[in-house]
């Protein structure tokens, strides 16, 4: 573990504006403007936004269990870490600011409301199927009762040395990872994921570009745009450059294709232990 | 008679029906297991044959039909009794990580339940 990476990762923030369209007698409030760290999800962040459009006077009280939220004209699916979300909306726009419509209509079946506890059990979830990948679950079924429940604590509390005190016992294993926990975007399809061993047959360093060629070899996005351009003599020129041209974006910054996996397991996983990466194709 | 007439019909029309080569293979259904633990419902059927594009979350709604759990109640699917994958795992991504070779098959096995399991 590089302790200087993971602590600017840790400590990464984006700009988030939430907006409440109520369709209220009295107009909808100002927006609410914060800091949240890349690492935390909406359902802890959104209490707070709601305490703020409640604040005036005269105003309906709007519950949480009542809103839906949307970005860029899509249900925000509130279980994807913020950091995920903001590169996925950074693709569209070059908008540095993640703009959220709380919305009090009703919700489209596709949006789910996750609260607080929900959350919580998602987040393990995630981490067994995390280390599941890594060590076939051999570290959290080991782990004493509390230290999961210790691990949600501490991105609740933004505590960076609590989470790493536990968190590098799912990091620094007795034996090499047998896959790395790694889930790619595209658009707003569903991630994608695949196993990924940290090396080659030959024993060389797998790498991030080489895993998501992997990833999309077998299945490749599903949505072609119309518009692309396809008997000119552009598209024989771009395949000359196989994935040349495919951003890879992880923490809001682009990771250059020959990364290790490993290094990038290590040292780039969200607090669930997955690697997130959005990529444009 | 009738034969000689429909011979040059069937001709012309295969020769309009020839399908395009670049026509991507149809994606296989994911074959999926599933068995039930503690006290949630048992299956007669419980093996489903599922689309790769179709994720956790629609086929919970699906088979919360099936079972006829009411809305408010849970149902939770597990991988190898440990973890519940996310909502949004689609099938694709369960068969490439978690599926398992039963009598020569790949198939997916998801344990069900009504209440959290597995700690």
């Amino acid at each position: 573990m590089d302790y200087e990476v993971s602590r600017k990762v840790w400590e990464s923030q984006v700009p988030v504006q939430f907006t409440l369209q109520s369709g209220g007698t009295l107009g909808d409030p100002l927006p609410y403007y914060t800091m949240l760290p890349r690492f935390t999800y909406l359902a802890l962040a959104l209490p707070k936004a709601l305490t703020s459009f409640n604040r005036r006077e005269d105003g309906e009280t709007i519950h949480v269990e009542k809103v839906w939220l949307e970005a860029n004209g899509k249900p925000l699916k509130m279980y994807i870490p913020i950091g995920v979300i903001n590169d996925q909306a950074n693709l569209l726009e070059t908008d540095s600011i993640l703009e959220i419509s709380v919305k009090t209509s009703t919700a489209p079946p596709k949006f789910q409301m996750v609260d607080r506890d929900m959350m919580e059990a998602m987040f393990m979830q995630n981490i067994k199927e995390a280390d599941y990948l890594k060590t076939k679950a051999e570290v959290t079924q080991s782990m004493m009762k509390d230290e999961l429940p210790q691990l949600w604590r501490s991105v609740v509390n933004n505590n960076f040395d609590e989470f790493w005190g536990i968190n590098r016992k799912l990091m620094e294993t007795n034996n090499e990872f047998s896959h790395v926990p790694l889930r790619i975007y595209y658009k707003d399809e569903p991630f994608k994921q695949a196993l990924l061993t940290i090396k080659h047959t030959d024993g060389s360093l797998r790498t991030i570009g080489e895993s998501i060629a992997e990833i999309l070899r077998l299945s490749p996005p599903t949505s072609s745009e119309s518009s692309t351009p396809t008997s000119e003599s552009s598209s024989s020129s771009s395949d000359a450059t196989p994935s040349g041209e495919r951003r890879l974006i992880s923490h809001g910054i682009d990771i250059p294709s020959h990364t290790p996996l490993i290094f990038a397991a290590k040292n780039l996983s969200y607090p669930d232990n997955f690697v997130h990466i959005v990529i444009s194709v | 008679m009738s034969s000689t007439e429909a011979a040059p019909e069937g001709s012309s029309t295969s020769e309009t029906v020839v399908p395009p080569p670049t026509e991507p293979p149809k994606p296989k259904k994911v074959v999926v297991k599933l068995k039930n633990i503690g006290d949630a419902p048992v299956l007669k059927n419980k093996k489903f044959n599922v689309n790769p594009t179709d994720t956790l979350a629609s086929f919970t709604a699906v088979m919360r039909r099936h079972l006829k759990i009411e809305s408010n109640n849970s149902l939770f699917f597990y991988i190898d009794s440990v973890f519940c994958p996310s909502p949004d795992t689609t099938f694709e991504v369960l068969a490439r990580c978690y599926s398992v070779r039963s009598t020569g098959d790949e198939v997916v096995e998801l344990q069900y339940s009504i209440t959290p399991a597995y700690g």
